[in-house]
């Protein structure tokens, strides 16, 4: 982090390290006379300096290796990389988007979700334009915690195993995490930036106290999530870095608390992701005042009229950069008419849009739109595998979007099946994905459950 | 001509003309400074650096005399990726001018740039310990600028199993 007050850090700095950057000086003069006293630390700014021009993923983790204060330092980098707009997808997502478990606190990733229960005849079509690569590993897999409910197959806990100054006792707790919830994260809290709760039910008090225990918190996952004695005027102490909040399938029990919590932390986020919540909350979402910061915007399988009411009504924040609207074949009679309102009303900031149509629903709102994309040089398709004709070429594609990219230079079907599995929409831990939890987790926490 | 005195924080004072000197985003301001605090506007500014050392002061000076004529780059340009443009065009009297050099008057030269807020050079410097980096393992790294590994226990291979998390596809 960049400091507030540069000058005094510059003085301080001066005058604490330069002694030692003369000593050091001089022992590179006399490479033979090495001492302890020489192993010294060199200032961080010139670190950072140094650290901030390399582009390699690979040397930077390299360059994490050296010693705490560069690893601290690359970790900071990273973390502004990653965390700051786009969206820290995570590993309970990987249950939706893969459907293979992936142990939680391991890899959390920014996914790109396409679902594949399509129809026959629908193509789902990407277009980032900017965006070219939006898988990335969480490099902090050690600092997040899942909560996994007591009606899933394994309830309990998933701790990190390196989670920083844990009494060891602490490691596993199992099952009924609710009794206890309270009084572990006021151990472990402040060490979190990420936290997700997978089919929880909890009670709004219990989880106010636990995102005010979880000070440094940046992300936080609710899936499948119930909160319960909604008092709509509770005030909470949002934790100040929180940024990134995705609400995924969510129980329309807790609809009023949901959206409580929603306009409370609204004005801090940067990404929010709602996905597959048969209720929308449409007063909430996207006004201009209420979401300050947005930048990252993914709504999946809003309800149908939720979904019309959003796209008529809403204005989109001045700073929202990514846009990815989609919903399953339920939704299919969504009219174009719809989405180019909405388009045209997203701010002029947008540089990503995703929308899951056919082809040629994709060039009827090109047509109607009438914008040139002068930039945009590669697109994706995703396609479902049985509906890829083997007679098709991406040459013919690119052809046929040529007036609206004219600087395109290859548009790519991709199989959808080969690198996504998208489980029925309905409640996806429930019946074909639960093997998968179970052998993930017995592979995984063998040793500790 | 209007001259500048700067003296390092050993004693030795350089006379440079004021439009070299205001090359460095900290000279501009002490000059000015000292402008609008003195009520002689003849009078020769003085300024003293006590961070820099006679030595690194005169490559900082000979640097910026070469660059004179070069554009002045915003301290802020291109703030986002950490890159300045001036590395990009980086010439053969540059090179020359580091060759020579061990890592510690790097190092040196490094923090200097930064105090005095030369971003060309602070660029190319930079730029020159990074490609130090590439390339290197990470013992490699550690000898080179004779860091030690402080982590405790097996915090080490911990990040180095985070790591490996981080890569994989």
């Amino acid at each position: 982090m960049l400091p507030t007050n540069l000058k005094e850090k510059e003085n301080k700095t001066f005058s604490n390290w330069l002694p030692q950057i003369f000593r050091r000086s001089k022992s590179f003069q006399h490479e033979k006379s090495m001492d302890k006293e020489q192993f010294l630390v060199l200032p961080t700014e010139i670190v950072e300096s140094i650290l901030e021009r390399i582009d390699d993923l690979s040397i930077l983790l390299r360059c994490r290796l050296v010693c705490l204060q560069w690893k601290t330092i690359v970790e900071t980098m990273l973390e502004k990389q990653h965390f700051s707009h786009l969206p820290n997808l995570n590993n309970a997502e990987s249950y939706f988007s893969t459907g293979r478990f992936k142990p939680p606190h391991v890899s959390p990733c920014l996914y790109s979700v396409i679902p594949e229960t399509s129809i026959a005849g629908l193509t789902h079509l990407w277009l980032p334009p900017a965006l070219t690569n939006v898988i990335v590993k969480n490099p902090f897999p050690n600092k997040s915690v899942t909560v996994i409910g007591f009606e899933s197959c394994h309830s309990g806990w998933c701790l990190p195993r390196s989670c920083p100054k844990l009494p060891p006792h602490k490691t596993k707790i199992r099952p009924a995490p609710n009794k206890k919830i309270v009084r572990v994260f006021q151990n472990i809290g402040h060490h979190l930036t990420s936290l997700i709760f997978h089919d929880v039910t909890i009670s709004q008090d219990k989880f106010c106290s636990i995102l005010e225990s979880s000070t440094n918190l940046k992300s936080l996952i609710l899936s499948v999530f119930e909160l319960v004695g909604g008092n709509p005027d509770r005030e909470l102490n949002i934790p100040r870095f929180l940024t990134n909040l995705q609400v995924i399938y969510c129980q329309k029990s807790s609809e009023l608390t949901i959206k409580w919590f929603l306009s409370t932390c609204s004005y801090q986020l940067t990404s929010l992701k709602l996905y597959g919540n048969y209720f929308l909350c449409n007063n909430v979402i996207l006004e201009k005042d209420k979401f300050p910061r947005l930048q990252n915007l993914y709504i999946f399988d809003p309800s149908r009229s939720d979904l019309v009411e959003l796209l008529e009504k809403s204005m989109s924040p001045p700073t929202l950069k990514y846009t990815t609207l989609g919903w399953s074949s339920k939704m299919r009679n969504v009219q174009i008419d719809e989405i180019i309102y909405f388009i045209s009303k997203t701010s002029k900031s947008l540089i990503s849009f995703k929308i899951f149509v056919s082809l040629d629903e994709f060039v009827k709102i090109l047509e109607k739109c009438r914008v040139v994309y002068p930039k945009v040089r590669f697109i994706e398709m995703l396609w479902q595998r049985s509906l890829i004709d083997p007679s098709w070429e991406d040459e013919s594609h690119r052809k046929s979007l040529l007036p609206w990219f004219p600087k395109l230079e290859c548009a790519k079907v991709i199989p959808s099946s080969e690198f996504c599995y998208y489980p029925d929409v309905m409640c996806p831990l429930c019946g074909r994905s639960e093997k998968y939890i179970k052998r993930g987790l017995k592979k995984w926490l063998g040793e500790n459950f | 001509m209007a001259l500048v005195r700067v003296i390092s924080s050993d004693g030795a004072a350089f006379l440079v003309s004021q439009r070299l000197a205001k090359r460095s985003g900290k000279l501009k301001t002490e000059i000015e400074t000292f402008r609008k605090s003195s009520d002689n506007s003849e009078a020769q500014p003085e300024i003293r650096i006590v961070t820099i050392r006679a030595e690194i002061l005169r490559l900082v000076l000979q640097w910026l005399q070469q660059h004179q004529n070069d554009p002045v780059l915003p301290a802020n340009q291109n703030e986002q990726d950490g890159r300045g443009d001036a590395e990009m065009g980086q010439s053969q009297w540059d090179r020359d001018f580091l060759a020579p050099m061990d890592l510690g008057i790097v190092m040196e030269l490094i923090l200097a740039a930064n105090h005095l807020e030369v971003k060309g050079l602070l660029d190319i410097t930079c730029k020159l310990v990074e490609s130090k980096i590439t390339g290197r393992t990470v013992d490699e790294i550690r000898t080179a600028f004779k860091l030690k590994s402080d982590f405790k226990g097996n915090e080490e291979e911990q990040t180095r199993l985070e790591n490996r998390w981080c890569v994989e596809n």
